[in-house]
C-alpha cells in the first residue's frame, strides 16, 4: 500500500504544519498578554521535528506515481471544492506547476526552520504565515479554485 | 468547516482543533449568514494561520454564549495596524462576519469595532471570503 496525497496532507503536512504555527503565539488571557514560545532546547527541538518532517513532506507528495486519493473517495464539500479526479487531472496536466507550488511550501519551511535554528519566534511567526500562504496557494489552485473568484484584488 | 470542531466549554474557549488548519471559506462559513456580536473579549490567540478572538455576548435572556471568533494571521493583523496589546480580556468589541455554517457559536470575522469608534479589517486572506474581493 502507498499513501495517497489526501494521506499526506492530513497525516503529515497538517499535523506538522500545526506543530510550527502554534510554537508561537501571542495570547490574551485574564492574566495579561503572554508570548507564547518554546521555552528552552527540549522545546525548540521538539517544533524542529515537526519542521523537518514538513519539509520532507514536501518531496514526498511530489514523488511520480503517487496518486491524490485512493479510487472512489470523494470531495466532502463537493459543491466548493474539486473532487479528488479533477485534482487529479489538474496535477497530471502540470507537474511542473504541482513541483512548483510544493517548492514555496519547502521554502518557507526552510525559513521556519533556519528561525527554529535561531531560536527566534517573530522570525518563526513570520516563516508561519508564509507556510499559511503556500498552503493557501496551492489549495486555491487544486483544491478549491472556484473560490480565487473573491481573492483580494 | 466540518473538519474543524470548535469547542467551547465552561466560558472559557478551547483552541479550535481541526483535521485540517485550512479551508475555503464557503466549506466552513455561510456568506448569507451574516452576524453582528457585541461583547467583551474572553480570550484572544493571535497564532497562524488563523488568530482567534473569543467573545462573551449576552443574549437577550441574560446567558452568556461565548464565540470563537476567526480572524486572520497574526502578522496580517499587525500589518493592517494592530497592536498585540489591543485586545485584553474584558474588551468591549463589536465583530461584523459571517455564521458558522454547521450552527454552532463560531463566525469569521471581517471587521472588529471598538468602544470608540476605531474599526479594523481582520479578515482571513486567501480563503474566498466575500469581503476579500472588496478590499
Amino acid at each position: 500500500m502507498t499513501s495517497t496525497i489526501k494521506d499526506i496532507m492530513q497525516s503529515t503536512i497538517d499535523t506538522n504544519a500545526e506543530g510550527v504555527w502554534h510554537a508561537v503565539a501571542i495570547v490574551a488571557t485574564p492574566t495579561g498578554i503572554e508570548d507564547r514560545a518554546p521555552r528552552d532546547n527540549d522545546e525548540w527541538r521538539a517544533v524542529r521535528h515537526h519542521a523537518v518532517t514538513l519539509l520532507e513532506a514536501t518531496n514526498l507528495i511530489i514523488m511520480p506515481g503517487r496518486i491524490v486519493a485512493r479510487p472512489g473517495e470523494k470531495s466532502d464539500n463537493p459543491n466548493i471544492e474539486l473532487e479528488p479526479g479533477q485534482i487529479q487531472s489538474l496535477i497530471d496536466l502540470d507537474r511542473r506547476a504541482w513541483t512548483t507550488f510544493a517548492g514555496l511550501l519547502h521554502d518557507a519551511t526552510v525559513e521556519a526552520l533556519t528561525a527554529i535554528d535561531a531560536q527566534s519566534p517573530a522570525a518563526l511567526l513570520e516563516a508561519g504565515e508564509k507556510i499559511d500562504m503556500a498552503c493557501e496557494a496551492c489549495h486555491q489552485h487544486y483544491w478549491y479554485p472556484a473560490q480565487r473568484g473573491h481573492e483580494r484584488q | 468547516m466540518r473538519w474543524r470542531i470548535i469547542l467551547i466549554a465552561a466560558g472559557i474557549c478551547s483552541a479550535a482543533t481541526s483535521a485540517f488548519a485550512h479551508h475555503a471559506f464557503a466549506a466552513e462559513f455561510d456568506a448569507s449568514n451574516p452576524v453582528i456580536l457585541k461583547g467583551t473579549v474572553s480570550k484572544a490567540e493571535w497564532v497562524n494561520p488563523h488568530s482567534w478572538v473569543y467573545l462573551d455576548v449576552k443574549g437577550e435572556d441574560g446567558k452568556i454564549t461565548t464565540w470563537a471568533i476567526e480572524c486572520g494571521a497574526p502578522n496580517a493583523l499587525l500589518r493592517r495596524g494592530w497592536n498585540k496589546n489591543d485586545l485584553p480580556v474584558g474588551t468591549p468589541i463589536v465583530v461584523d462576519g459571517f455564521r458558522a455554517k454547521n450552527g454552532s457559536a463560531t463566525a469569521n470575522a471581517k471587521d472588529i469595532t471598538f468602544a470608540d469608534g476605531r474599526k479594523l479589517f481582520v479578515g482571513s486572506s486567501g480563503t474566498g471570503a466575500p469581503y476579500e474581493d472588496k478590499k
